[in-house]
C-alpha cells in the first residue's frame, strides 16, 4: 500500500510524536514542580504567621512581606498549571490525531483500495472482451484515485487539525515565558516554507470531474525527517541547537550613589563611647534596639528577596549591576513575584548589606541619641561597606534606621521605584512607622 | 515611671520599658520561621524534565510548541532556582534580625543597668545631703 504525500506528511509528523514522553516528561513533570512551588507558597504563609509572633513593628512587616511573595508565588504557579494543562492537552491531541489517522485506513469509507496497476491486454481476447475488461480495469481506476484522494484530504484535514490544535498551548507557553517570538525554529515547515500550503504536493488524479483518468497513481517518495528520535527522551536540547532566541547582555543599571551618611548621626546629644550614659529621652537603649530590629531585619530581607528587587537595586554598590534573572529576559522571579524584567539583588551586595547590619549595632551602641543612633547604624553601614552601606540605606535598608539617611534616601528611591513597582511598600511606613516619623 | 538623669533630664522609663516588651523574640518563634523557610527551599530544589522539541511532532507548530515549552519549562526552572535563593535570603534576614535584636537587648540592659545606677546615685546623694 502506498501512501499520498499529505499521509506521508502526516505520518512524519506523527512518527516522533510520543503522548507518553509529552505526558511523563511534561505534564507529571510540571504537576511535580507546580505543586512544589504551592507547598513553598503554603511554607512562605506559613512563615509569614510565625512572623506575626514577633510583634511590635517587625512582625507585621515580616508577615507581610512574606505574604506578598506567597501571593505572588500563587499568580505564578496559576500561570504554571496553566501550562500544565496545555501540556495534557498537547498529549491529548497527539493521541486523538493518530487515533484519527489510524482511522483513515481503518474506516471502510476511506480504507485504502488495491491499486489496478496498469492495465494489461491480453492477445487472447477479442474486442469485446478487451473493452469489458478495459472498462473494469478504468472503473477501478478511478475508483482507486478517487479513494485515494479522499484518504489524501481526510490526512491533510488532520494535518491541519493537529496544527491547529496546537496553536493554544503555544500561546499559553508563550505567556509563561514572556519572551518575544523567535526566529521560526529549524527554519523548515515555516510559512510559505516547503510546506506551506502553496507547496503542497497536488493531489493525484485529480479529484471531481475535471481529474484525469486512466493513469495509474505512483506517489512521490518523500523523505522522511531527519529529526525523528523514537525512544530518546535525552535528546539534545535543541533549544540550545541554534535556534534559541539569542539572549543579550543584562541591562546595566547604574545604581544612584548617596553620600554616605554622617556616621556618628545628625543629632548626637550627650556623651558617647562605653562610658557615656546616654542620657537623653528615647534612650540609647531603645532607639538601638528599634533600629536594629527594624534595620537589620528589613536590610537582611531585602538583600534577595525577590519581592523586594527594588530594594535589590537599592543596596547595589557602585559598579555593581543588577542582572535579569536567569537566561531569561523576563526572569522567572519577576513573573514569580511580580517582578519587571530587572530582578534580584546581586550577590555581592548582600554581604556589604549584612556585614552593615552589624555595623549599625556598634554604632547605635555609642551614638547617645535615639534617631541619632538609628541614624548612625545607617551611617555604620556606611562606615562597614562605604558607600554601599549608603546605598543600601538609601534603598531601603537603612530606613528603618531612620535619621537623615532615610530622608535622603525616600527622595532618591522615588526613580527607582517606578522601575521597581512591585511589593516593596510593606517596607514603607507600615515597616516601622513610629521610629521612622 | 520617671527617672531623672545625671544632668537633669528626666527619663520615661515606662516608655522604655514598654518599647522594649513590643517586639517579642523567641527562640520559638524564630525557629518556626527558619523551619518553614528551611521546607521551602528543600520543596523548591527541583528541577523539572524536559520535553524534547520532537515529541511534539514535526509539523510547524509541532516545533513551535516544543520549542516553547523548553523556554516556558526554564521559567519554571529559575522560578524554582529563584525561590531556593530568596528563601534563603529571607532566612539571612531572620537570623540577621536576631543576632541585631540579641545585640541590641543586651546593650539596652547595660543601659538601663547604667541609668539605674546613675538615679540610684543621684537619690543616694540627695538622701546622704537630707540626711546632713
Amino acid at each position: 500500500m502506498s501512501n499520498g504525500p499529505e499521509r506521508q506528511r502526516l505520518d512524519a509528523a506523527l512518527g516522533p510524536a510520543d503522548e507518553g514522553v509529552v505526558t511523563m516528561n511534561g505534564v507529571l513533570e510540571w504537576g511535580r514542580s507546580v505543586g512544589r512551588l504551592e507547598e513553598v507558597a503554603r511554607r512562605l504563609r506559613s512563615a509569614a504567621n510565625a512572623g506575626l509572633g514577633i510583634g511590635g513593628q517587625t512582625g507585621p512587616a515580616m508577615f507581610k512581606a512574606m505574604r506578598r511573595s506567597a501571593d505572588n508565588l500563587d499568580a505564578r504557579v496559576a500561570e504554571f498549571r496553566r501550562g500544565q494543562a496545555a501540556l495534557e492537552s498537547a498529549a491529548q491531541t497527539i493521541t486523538n490525531i493518530r487515533a484519527q489517522r489510524n482511522q483513515i485506513d481503518s474506516d471502510p469509507a476511506t480504507a485504502p483500495l488495491m491499486d489496478p496497476g496498469s492495465f494489461s491486454d491480453n492477445p487472447e481476447w477479442d474486442d469485446e472482451k478487451r473493452m469489458t475488461e478495459q472498462g473494469k480495469h478504468n472503473a477501478a481506476v478511478s475508483a482507486f484515485q478517487e479513494r485515494e484522494a479522499l484518504r489524501e484530504q481526510r490526512a491533510r484535514e488532520i494535518a491541519e487539525e493537529f496544527d491547529r490544535r496546537y496553536e493554544e498551548p503555544i500561546a499559553v507557553m508563550k505567556s509563561i515565558h514572556g519572551l518575544p517570538d523567535p526566529e521560526e525554529p529549524g527554519g523548515q515547515d515555516g510559512p510559505g516554507g516547503g510546506d506551506g500550503p502553496s507547496a503542497r504536493a497536488p493531489i493525484p488524479g485529480g479529484r471531481g470531474p475535471s481529474g484525469t483518468t486512466g493513469t495509474t497513481y505512483h506517489p512521490t517518495v518523500i523523505g522522511q525527517p531527519t529529526d525523528i528520535d523514537p525512544g530518546d527522551t535525552n535528546e539534545v536540547d535543541p533549544i540550545d541547537n541554534g535556534t534559541e532566541p539569542e539572549i543579550k547582555d543584562p541591562t546595566v543599571i547604574d545604581p544612584t550613589v548617596i553620600d554616605p551618611v554622617d556616621p556618628t548621626g545628625p543629632t548626637t546629644i550627650g556623651p558617647t563611647g562605653p562610658g557615656g550614659t546616654g542620657l537623653v529621652p528615647g534612650g540609647v537603649g531603645t532607639a538601638v534596639g528599634v533600629g536594629l530590629g527594624g534595620g537589620a531585619l528589613l536590610g537582611g530581607l531585602a538583600k534577595g528577596v525577590g519581592i523586594v528587587r527594588g530594594i535589590g537595586a537599592g543596596v547595589l554598590a557602585p559598579g555593581q549591576q543588577a542582572r535579569p534573572l536567569g537566561g531569561l529576559s523576563r526572569s522567572a522571579v519577576s513573573g514569580t513575584l511580580g517582578r519587571g524584567a530587572v530582578a534580584g539583588a546581586p550577590a555581592q551586595a548582600r554581604p556589604a548589606a549584612r556585614g552593615g547590619v552589624g555595623a549599625t549595632s556598634t554604632a547605635g551602641r555609642t551614638t547617645a541619641s535615639g534617631r541619632g543612633a538609628a541614624a548612625a547604624g545607617a551611617g555604620g553601614r556606611g562606615s562597614g561597606g562605604a558607600r554601599t552601606g549608603a546605598a543600601a540605606g538609601g534603598g531601603r535598608g537603612g530606613a528603618a534606621g531612620a535619621g537623615a539617611a532615610r530622608r535622603r534616601g525616600r527622595g532618591d528611591d522615588a526613580a527607582d521605584r517606578e522601575h521597581y513597582d512591585d511589593g516593596q511598600d510593606w517596607l514603607d511606613d507600615e515597616a516601622a512607622p513610629g521610629v521612622l516619623d | 515611671m520617671v527617672a531623672i538623669s545625671g544632668d537633669g533630664s528626666p527619663i520615661d522609663m515606662g516608655a522604655i520599658m514598654q518599647f522594649l516588651q513590643e517586639l517579642r523574640i523567641d527562640t520559638e518563634t524564630i525557629a518556626a520561621i527558619t523551619e518553614a523557610l528551611q521546607e521551602g527551599r528543600e520543596q523548591a530544589t527541583y528541577e523539572p524534565a524536559q520535553v524534547p522539541q520532537s515529541r511534539f511532532g514535526t509539523l510547524p507548530n509541532g516545533s513551535a510548541l516544543g520549542h516553547h515549552t523548553e523556554l516556558a519549562r526554564r521559567a519554571v526552572k529559575e522560578t524554582l532556582v529563584t525561590m531556593v535563593h530568596d528563601l534563603q535570603h529571607y532566612d539571612d534576614g531572620v537570623e540577621t534580625f536576631r543576632k541585631g535584636f540579641n545585640v541590641a537587648d543586651q546593650h539596652a540592659q547595660e543601659d538601663l543597668d547604667r541609668i539605674a545606677a546613675e538615679v540610684g546615685s543621684v537619690r543616694s546623694a540627695t538622701e546622704g545631703g537630707l540626711d546632713r
